[in-house]
Formats: structure tokens, sequence, C-alpha cells
């Protein structure tokens, strides 16, 4: 696992895909740190970027390296290599290069500036879990389809149904059922949408947070309280580890 | 008439040690002069105009048990003394110094420190408070259980100004008091409210700096003028810069709203004015409940606030006019200073959030962004609550000659 | 060396190959010939395991290959397009081709740089590369290993006359040392006088097996190329 994880970092780390996208990350952390003056002003900017434009970026460039690189998966496996090693080789690959990628454009503004907050903080640890969440998604998207434009369709799919089109549905739902207590369904919803759920792990930390009330203190209880923090735990580790068991089963039975 | 005025002078040296039997010895009219020591009293009175001034900072000590003092008389000045420790307790009130039924005192340049009340005046006119420092201290984060800082209960004509209130429940609080003036006054950090109103009338109270308290509260009051205050860091689920409730006919002008989660709040209260407020970086800067009628704001600056208006439904005699928003994408084509086109003040997303609060776990997500794209696209689709027909194009109040800026 | 019984591949409804039972001894060069969509590929492909037969088992060295990836320890591949990591170089594909067979199976690297040629590319990135090249690298990269078994897809489709030339002699240097060679392709000059026996594929079945000569004898032609056209339009063999 770990030499083809080897090799895998090596080609991701040096590919111009990947530092556009840390220099995308940089530019717009740097951009806001600059003009704002305010940590917490460029946190909130930043999230809404990244909460929007993270899932398609990294689901682009991990299932698209993936796609590249078929041919020498192929060579790969016809290597004395465990099938589930070459994948998990290239899955860590893929979380590690887009985690250094992200960890320089967004870290290297706010250490210049010094900003260690609790909500700078956090925003970064959103940031790594999405990651993993995507790159795990959208190889599964990938070894699923072995046609680039499907594959391709799926994380578009996947990118506004967890951006948009899930919170949409819940706002209906919520309206519908605006005469109930709807915050103990809508609670619950936000743990199972990991883009939703690293948001609000986010803004809870941000001044805006007052905002949200009863229904903000109520989260926050939750997801400060053991159980919350294992259950926000438990919702993203699940995000990530069953699109790769899914992955590595399809990997295992598949004909290159 | 010849006023035979005499001084009693205490001190651990002194003839007199004990203040409470100097006290017991005093006629009217009489100035006792406390240098230094620390008297323990327990619900000691002072039934006669006096003057007590304290030198070299004489302590009254309640050892935590007692309320020490209790005018009970006209015409009395207390003057730098430094009251602290008064009982504590859940049955009784304890006050380190309570006024009753007194025309014409002062109390000043005192320091009240660990005290569960500081003053509790009832049915008093013409008194003043001022210059005193006041620190709730021990019961800091206590939250409901301490008392006040200054309480006013059924009074008049009365002064506070220069004082510093801090870790009490409220700092200041007025119940049926009518025609009094509070200036310049510190308040901060006070578990509930900073300045309370209930019941009280024609007051005035203006140049103070509330921080981080729970919020001011102005509730069931009429003719309150409100003016040249601070308002800041107001800031957790329940933080208004003013909570105005079943208020009538009032003013508000010329204040500084910073970084409240509520800039204003209206709850059921009627005809008040609104003008040159600078509402800056707020969660909400005002909050509207329809109960709310024939209201005016105008020539208001909106900066910087997640959102300018809230409101589940606006009374049609509410009007906005000629205020500021950073917000607003108009332009000025006749070049008057007004926008041509109006402003809409309530976002969809900040009505649904008051429909449905928990709708608020959707801040800063991209389907707020897409709410707020769709309404500048298409405003014609979504109604507008409610809209400023001329919108200023310039800030009015901010920073014009270096006005409130120096408040940040 | 290689054996296979009853292999089978089906994709969806039509099977790639049926039923194919085959053994190649050591020290034996065969090329598997057929038109496209024949099944070589298919049949290469599951021999690397990387192709995972409906039914049907393959040996090789006298193992179950669904046993183990062990066996892949004796094989060395060139594959029909090579298309490795654009950012990586050729020293960095040698260095993994090491790590993972480990020094003692990677020896000949340096005769084969030389061979082939590749002494100026070895520092640049893949992407920097002619298909040719990427080619050579392709065999630099499978000749280097010290294998039993070399499997050939399609190797001389980029290459320029004078390094399939070298390939050639290459291919038999492999086999004097006693390994098997299997070339799979459709270009008859790749084979002609290389190979010691022919497979000839025909929608997925075995239409030929045997050596040039008796493909030759049975056809009753004189050339490879007459006998090859003729296997596919005459049936029973």
């Amino acid at each position: 696992m770990l030499k083809v994880f080897k090799y895998e970092f090596y080609n991701l780390i040096r590919s111009p895909a990947i530092w556009l996208y840390s220099l995308f990350l940089f530019f717009i952390t740097a951009g806001f740190t600059w003009f704002t003056e305010d940590p917490s002003k460029t946190t909130s900017a930043v999230l809404t970027l990244t909460i929007f434009l993270m899932p398609i970026i990294t689901m682009t460039i991990s299932i698209m390296d993936y796609y590249n690189s078929r041919e020498f998966v192929e060579l790969l496996l016809s290597y004395p290599l465990k099938r589930g090693d070459v994948y998990t080789g290239k899955f860590f690959a893929q979380i590690l290069s887009l985690v250094i990628a992200y960890s320089i454009g967004y870290l290297v503004p706010i250490v210049i500036k010094g900003w260690f907050y609790e909500y700078t903080l956090s925003l970064y640890i959103s940031g790594i879990m999405l990651t993993g969440v995507f790159v795990s998604l959208s190889l599964m998207f990938g070894v699923l389809n072995d046609d680039k434009v499907s594959g391709l369709a799926f994380v578009v799919g996947f990118w506004l149904f967890s951006t948009l089109g899930y919170d949409t549905l819940v706002l209906g739902i919520a309206l519908y059922l605006r005469n109930y207590p709807v915050e103990k369904i809508v609670i619950p919803l936000m743990f199972l949408n990991p883009v939703d759920l690293s948001r609000i792990l986010v803004v809870l930390k941000l001044d805006v947070a007052a905002l949200m009330g009863y229904t903000g203190a109520l989260f926050k209880e939750f997801l400060y309280s053991k159980l919350g923090i294992l259950m926000a735990l438990a919702s993203i580790f699940l995000w990530i580890i069953i699109p790769y068991i899914i992955t590595l089963r399809i990997f295992y039975n598949k004909d290159w | 008439m010849i006023l035979i005025v005499s001084m009693i002078k205490v001190c651990d040296d002194c003839k007199f040690k004990d203040l409470k039997e100097a006290l017991k010895l005093t006629n009217r009219g009489d100035t006792v002069l406390v240098v230094g020591g620390k008297y323990v009293l327990n619900e000691v009175i002072i039934d006669k105009p006096l003057v007590l001034l304290g030198k070299d900072d004489p302590v009254i000590d309640g050892n935590g048990k007692y309320e020490m003092l209790i005018v009970k008389s006209d015409s009395v000045i207390i003057r730098g003394f430094i009251f602290k420790n008064s009982g504590f307790g859940f049955v009784k009130d304890y006050s380190a110094l309570r006024i009753k039924n007194c025309t014409g005192c002062i109390i000043e340049g005192n320091r009240f420190v660990n005290n569960m009340w500081a003053m509790y005046w009832e049915n008093s006119e013409r008194g003043i408070i001022r210059n005193n420092y006041i620190d709730g201290g021990r019961i800091k984060g206590a939250g409901t259980y301490s008392g006040n800082g200054i309480h006013l209960w059924h009074c008049k004509r009365m002064l506070i100004e220069n004082n510093e209130i801090t870790g009490h429940r409220d700092g200041i609080y007025f119940e049926f008091v009518d025609s009094s003036i509070i200036r310049n006054n510190r308040s901060y950090k006070n578990a509930r409210y900073g300045l309370h109103f209930m019941y009280s009338n024609d007051d005035v109270y203006y140049d103070n700096v509330f921080s981080g308290n729970g919020a001011v509260a102005v509730m069931y009051s009429k003719r309150i003028l409100m003016f040249r205050n601070t308002f800041k860091g107001h800031w957790g689920g329940t933080g208004y810069g003013i909570l105005l409730k079943d208020v009538y006919n009032g003013e508000i002008k010329d204040n500084l709203f910073y970084k409240n989660t509520i800039g204003l709040l209206f709850d059921n209260s009627h005809n008040l004015k609104v003008h040159n407020n600078v509402f800056l970086e707020n969660g909400i800067a005002i909050k509207l409940w329809a109960s709310s009628t024939k209201n005016k704001f105008y020539e208001n600056d909106f900066i910087g606030n997640t959102f300018d208006i809230t409101t589940n439904n606006v009374s049609p005699d509410v009007v906005f006019v000629e205020n500021y928003y950073d917000t607003y994408e108009g332009y000025d084509i006749d070049g008057d200073g007004f926008g041509d086109v109006p402003h809409r003040l309530v976002r969809v997303f900040s009505v649904l959030t008051d429909m449905v609060p928990t709708l608020y776990l959707f801040l800063k997500s991209p389907l707020q962004d897409l709410l707020e794209t769709l309404e500048k696209a298409f405003p014609t689709i979504i109604p507008s609550l409610i809209e400023d027909k001329r919108p200023r194009m310039e800030i009015i109040n901010y920073g014009k000659n270096g006005k409130f800026k120096q408040e940040i | 060396m290689v054996r296979t019984e009853n292999l089978s591949k089906r994709y969806k409804r039509k099977w790639a190959i049926k039923d194919i039972t085959l053994e190649f001894k050591e020290g034996e060069i065969i090329g598997i010939m057929g038109p496209n969509g024949s099944g070589k590929t298919t049949f290469i492909k599951s021999i690397l395991g990387l192709v995972i037969p409906t039914y049907g088992k393959i040996w090789v060295n006298g193992v179950d290959i669904g046993k183990s990836t062990h066996y892949k320890r004796d094989i060395g591949y060139m594959a029909q397009i090579p298309r490795f990591p654009e950012n990586l170089t050729p020293t960095d594909l040698l260095r993994l081709v090491r790590d993972i067979y480990g020094d003692g199976k990677v020896k000949d690297y340096e005769y084969y740089i030389e061979k082939l040629s590749l002494n100026e590319f070895m520092n640049m990135p893949i992407k920097a590369l002619s298909g040719g090249t990427k080619q050579k690298v392709s065999a630099f990269l499978c000749f280097s290993i010290d294998a039993k078994l070399y499997i050939l897809d399609e190797p001389t489709a980029s290459l320029d006359p004078y390094t399939s030339l070298i390939l050639k002699e290459e291919i038999l240097r492999k086999k004097e040392k006693g390994a098997t060679v299997i070339i799979s392709t459709h270009i008859i000059p790749t084979v002609e006088g290389l190979v010691d026996k022919l497979v000839y594929l025909l929608e997925g079945k075995v239409k030929f097996f045997g050596s040039v000569s008796r493909l030759k004898e049975i056809t009753s032609q004189n050339s490879l190329e007459r006998a090859i056209a003729k296997l596919n339009h005459v049936e029973g063999f």
C-alpha cells in the first residue's frame, strides 16, 4: 500500500491541478485577509466559498486523476500487489495531496496574520474532513462509471445535491412542518449532510451564531456534548468509509 | 435663625471609634467625618439630615450577612465610603445602602463592592447619584440571583450621572420612576440589563455607554428620550442593544449600536422616532414585530449588519425613509443624494427565518446565497415587505466630525 | 509454464473468450494473433489477473492464480497503451518497480537503458515524452524485471523499425535464459521468425494452436500472412 501511495503521491503533488487549487485558496483567503483585516469576517467569507466550491474542485481533481491513471492502475495490478493496496494507496495519496494543497492555500495567510482562533481552526478541520469525504465519493463515482462523462455527471450531481438540493429539501420540510418543533427534525438532518455539518461547525464558532438563537443553542449544546461530537465524527467517518468500502469491493471484482 | 453645626470625627485614634455610636449622638445637620477604618453595620438607621464624609477610604462592611445602612430622612449626603459585603439571600433583599422617603439625598464618590444590591431607593425624589463605582463582584455570573446596582422604585426627578456599574443583575433599574435623568454612566457586563425601565415615564438617558450586558430594556414606559448612547457587544442568544416592550412615544437618536445580536427590538411599541443612529455590524440591526405601529425610522446608517431589518409582518404605518444602507445597490442618476429605486429592507432569507427560526441553521449556506441572488435577479417575483423609497447614497452620521468612531 | 483450462470470460451477453484450454512450456515464445475483438487482450489480461474469468482456471508456474497475487513476481508485463502518471519520470517508475519487486529481481535496468537509448529521458516527466519513447519506457520496465514469463501486448505498435528489431533480439535473449514470452499482436512481422508457437483466436475461440511451420503446412501456404488469411475463412482445423 505504502509503495503505491508514495508514487501516486509524488505524481499528484507535482500536478498543476493541485497547485492551481492551492493557489486559488491562497488568493481567496489572502484576499479576504487583506481586505477585511478582520479574522471573523475572513473566516465567514472563506467559509461560504469553501463550502460551495471545495466539493466540486476536489471531486473533479480526484475523479480526473482516477480516469487519467486507469492504465497505470492496470499496470500496477499486473505487478505483485493486492488490488486493495493499489486502491487504498491512491485513496490516501489523493487525500494527502489535496489536504496539503488546502493547508498551504488556507493556512499560509492565516499563519502570516497569526489568526489562531477557534473558528479559523474549525474551518481548517472542516475543510480536511470534507476533503476526505469528497475524495472517497468521487473515487466511488469513478470506479462505478467507466465513462468519464457519466462519472463527471455524478460528481456535478452530487455537488449540487449536497450544497443546494439537500438544503432546499430540508427547507421545504421545515416550512411545511413549521407548526411543529421542527428543530427536532432539522438538527438530525443537518448531521446527515457533511457539507451542512462542517458549515455549522464553523458558524457556531463565529459571532453570527448568536443569530441562531434557541436552535443554535440547542445545536451547540448537542454538538459539543460527548454524544454530539461522537455523532458528528461518526457521520463524517461513515461518509468516508462507506464509499471507500463500496469502491474497494467494486475495485476487487472489476475487470481492467 | 442660627444653625449650630458640629462635626464629629470618627477614627481608630479618635474619641469616637465606633461609627454606629457616633451616629446616635449627632444632631440634625451635623457632619460626621470618618477617617479610615472598618465599620461593620447591621441596619443602622439615619433618621435626620446629616453629612457623612469618608476620608482615607473607610469601609462599611456587612460581613456578608447584613443590610448595612438605611436612610430614612431628607437631605442626607454620603460621600467617600466603601460599602462592601452586604448580606446575600434568596428570601430577603439585602442592600448595602437603602434610602427611603428621602428628598434631596446625595450619594456620591463611593465604592460599592460585593453587595447584593448596592443602592436601593424607595419613594424618593430629587436625589443625586454621582461618581460612584459599583461592582457586584462575587455575584458575577450568578445571573438573576443577584440584585441590581442602582435600584429606584417609585422615585422622581432623580439625577444619575458619572457612575460605573458592573457585575450586578441590572446596572440601573427604574420602576415607577418619572422625570429623571441618567447621563454619562458606564454600565457593563451586568448579568441581565445594563439599564432597565419598568413603568417609568418622561425620563431621559444620554451619553451613557452600555456594553456586554444582556441588553438595555425599556418596558411599559412612555415618553422616554434616548440619545447619544453607545450600545455595544450585547451578544448572545438574547442580546439586544435596546429591547423595547410596550413603549409609547419615545425618541431614539444619535445612538451607536455596535456588534449587538439585535440592535433594536420593537415588541408592541408605538409612536417612536428613531433617527440619526448608527447601526454597525450587528447581527440584526432592527427587529420589528408586527404589533408595533406608527414608528418612524429616518436618517440612520446601516453598515455591516448581517441583516438590517427582520420582521414577520410590518404594520403599514411604520415608515423607513432616507436612511443609508451599505447594502443598497441602486443608483442616483438625478444626483440629489437619494437612490432612484427603493431599497428592499427585508431579505427573503430573514422572512423565512422569522417564520421558522430553526432555518437560521442555513446561515452562510450556499442556499442562503442562492436565495439572495434570486431575490436580486428577480425582484418582482419575491414581494417586498417594506421599502425605503428614498435611500441615501452616502453615510449620514457615522464618522462625520469623528462621531461614533471613538466609541468602538 | 502457463496452463489454462476452459478459460472463459463473458462481458454482458457476449463471450470475449470461450473455453480456452492451452499450455505454454518454459522457454517458448508464443504469438497470440487474431483480428480485433477476437479476445487477445482478454486472454492476456486473464493471465495477469486483470480480468476475472467467468469460469475456467489458469495456472502459472503450477500455481492457481485465483489464490494469490504472488505469482506475478515472476511476470513482466508490457501494456498496449503505456500511460504512466504524467508527472513521474522513468527513474521514478524504475524505483517503483524496484520497490515492488525488490532490488534482487530488477537487475538489468542499466543494460536496457543503454540498449533502448533512454539515457537522456530518464529524468524527464512522462508528459514530456513522445509516444514511441513512452513505449520504450514500457519495454524497459518490463524487461528490467528478471521474470520467468513476459507478456507483451502489441509491443511494436508505435516503435520505429530499429527499436522493433532490438526488441526482438531482447525477446530471444530472454528465451535463451529460459523464460516464456507471450506476445499478442496483429502485426505479422512482429512474430515472423520469432515465435515458436502461434495461437490464433477467432471470436473468442482457439482457431489454431501449434508451430508456424505446422500452420503453413495445414493451410498449404508459404507465407505466414497468407496462412493466417486462410485461417479466417476455413472451418475446422
